[in-house]
């Protein structure tokens, strides 16, 4: 099967479990069935005065191929996620530029690339890295531990800010202390765009006896 | 280009990122550049060691012969012992692991599933007492050398070309079975020879013996000499063969005798182990549940009577005494192999040699079938 043909997740054909509508328009590098695995969500969450702007939820799939992404270094995976909202996107934050959420520089020197830029290359917008880490900072699984992350980030001494817009952005938005703490340093900075939003961020599905059962236990 | 890794060759699967092409059918292992230096081929023995085999019982005639053979082939041939379950195949292989590692080679026990690496890794401790012996694979990777590995298949990309013997124990199992991926690696871990162990050869094994890449060893007795259990097959439908799943498990609660039902389905598992934990005393063991350890020491231990398992205790598990069902037997997740694997489980050990075998099908199956007339032809030749 040649490569343009592959879906880049599970190496099947790429029409797999696609609609007509998806095989004769969509140019996506993922097949029908594992793009099902992402939920999309159409989701604003405030931290404060930011506004965070997410495209899928943070679960297991969505974990597994970023993972692939960026511990496992697969770079050929750096376009899959934006892909169905680039041009949207693109349109959206025409006149932003991008400031990326700063990774470890040995990291970045062992896999070779930038993660979170490369990771919205796709939209052709200004980059411009004005944050970066003030140690080699290990980030940490744990939710309280990622708290700390905050105070390790630093503006880079010596680059211009841009004028304009500014739009953060990060793959994860898992507790926002990194996208607060960004903030705090570019108050001009009011949206960011993540790939992936933590679920305690989204309101919980519809359940049609939901207010029954708050009520319930509220007695 | 190769891979160094999986040994791929497909130019579709290489990707060129920042640092140079890379192979993508196994990056789930981290990216491996297919530029990077290749490890020496050239075998660098370790220390002899002195390994003292410590067996529960002395070899039959019968495995005493494999084992000799299997002793001389294995030094310039891949082979397969095809041995039906409970024959004692990794008793049959102790001894060449031995003469190995007396002449310093290094030698690994790798198999497809995580429980098995534990059973086996405390069977070849047992086995041999002077040497060390460690299980490597998901939950035990903080320690990967000692003088004897037992690891998952995956786990062999931390070994590459390291062994001069490789023992692979049921190749015919997923998630090895039909994986190019582990394929690969198994083969890129090993720079001496490979000795598959299985019950069930599939047909890749099958036709690597047709073409003599690979010499066969058969053994169709058990130890103890009795025949293979050959189970009965009732076909009917659902709420009939749950209701003759109950009259067979109060049957088994009155002769007090431990059992497990096979499921297809990790839902159907639960489902039917929550049904039955109405009356009698039940566990549940899938890929999903979060104690599988502790349901396997309970049920070694004789605390816990009934166990519902999906196709995750299918082999290398020994229970003495254990009855077992296959509920839906027809059902397409069980082939011909898994069947005879699942029905192996009976009559393992020599205080408890025959037992009970109940397949509950829905309609007639050739993989049932095929099953039965292997393991009754197994029996009239050995």
């Amino acid at each position: 099967m040649p490569a343009a043909e592959r879906c880049l997740w599970c190496g099947g054909p790429l029409l797999n479990g696609c609609t007509i509508p998806e095989m004769m328009f969509a140019d996506d590098s993922l097949c029908g069935v594992c793009r099902s695995q992402l939920t999309p969500i159409f989701h604003q969450v405030k931290l404060g005065e930011l506004s965070v702007r997410g495209l899928v939820v943070y679960d297991e799939a969505f974990m597994k191929m970023l993972v692939q992404y960026k511990e496992c270094m697969d770079e050929a995976l750096q376009n899959v996620f934006l892909l169905p909202w680039r041009d949207k996107l693109r349109r959206r934050y025409r006149h932003f530029t991008l400031v990326p959420m700063p990774s470890s520089r040995a990291k970045r020197e062992k896999r070779g690339f930038d993660t979170i830029p490369q990771l919205f290359s796709g939209l052709r917008l200004p980059i411009v890295e004005l944050l970066e880490k003030t140690e080699d900072y290990v980030q940490q699984g744990s939710a309280s531990q990622r708290q700390q992350a905050a105070t390790h980030i630093r503006l880079i001494p010596g680059v211009p800010i841009p004028d304009g817009k500014l739009l953060l952005i990060d793959d994860v938005l898992t507790t926002g202390s990194t996208l607060n703490a960004a903030h705090a340093l570019l108050p001009a900075a009011d949206q960011a765009l993540v790939l992936a939003v933590n679920q305690r961020f989204l309101s919980p599905p519809f359940a049609p006896f939901r207010k029954l059962r708050c009520r319930k236990s509220a007695e | 280009m190769r891979c160094p890794r999986c040994g791929n060759e497909d130019p579709s699967w290489f990707y060129l990122g920042s640092k140079g092409w890379y192979c993508r059918r196994c990056v789930g292992f981290s990216r491996r550049l297919t530029c990077e230096a290749k490890e020496p081929v050239v075998p660098e023995l370790s220390e002899p060691l002195d390994p003292q085999l410590r067996l529960d019982y002395p070899l039959t005639p019968n495995q005493k012969q494999i084992s000799d053979q299997l002793c001389e082939l294995s030094e310039t041939h891949d082979v397969l012992v095809d041995a039906v379950c409970g024959a004692g195949k990794t008793e049959i292989v102790m001894d060449c692991l031995r003469r190995r590692l007396q002449r310093g080679q290094r030698a690994a026990v790798a198999v497809a599933r995580r429980q098995v690496v534990l059973e086996l890794a405390r069977r070849l401790a047992d086995a041999f007492p002077n040497l060390s012996v460690i299980p490597v694979c998901q939950g035990y990777t903080k320690k990967t050398e000692a003088d004897l590995i037992v690891c998952t298949t995956h786990q062999l990309y931390r070994y590459p070309h390291r062994f001069d013997l490789l023992i692979l124990d049921e190749p015919d199992a997923f998630p090895y079975k039909g994986d190019p991926v582990l394929h690969g690696i198994a083969r890129t871990s090993c720079r001496g020879q490979i000795v598959y162990t299985t019950a069930t050869p599939d047909a890749e094994l099958q036709e690597r013996v047709r073409a003599g890449t690979l010499r066969q060893l058969k053994l169709n007795r058990r130890p103890h000499g009795h025949d293979l259990t050959v189970p009965r097959v009732r076909i009917g439908p659902q709420f009939l063969l749950i209701l003759r799943l109950y009259r067979w498990l109060k049957g088994k609660q009155k002769a007090d005798k431990q059992a497990l039902i096979f499921v297809p389905t990790i839902r159907g598992c639960h489902r039917l182990k929550v049904l039955f934990s109405l009356e009698f005393s039940c566990g549940e063991l899938t890929s999903q549940s979060p104690d599988q350890d502790e349901t396997l020491r309970k049920l070694r231990a004789n605390k816990l009577q009934f166990c519902f398992a999906t196709t995750v205790l299918e082999r290398g598990v020994t229970i003495a005494g254990v009855d077992v069902c296959v509920m839906d037997a027809d059902h397409g997740v069980f082939d011909e192999a898994s069947l005879t694997q699942m029905i192996g489980r009976v009559g393992r050990s020599f205080a408890c040699p025959d037992g009970d075998g109940l397949f509950l099908c829905r309609r007639r199956s050739e993989q049932v079938e095929r099953c039965v007339r292997r393991l009754e032809e197994a029996n009239a030749s050995g």
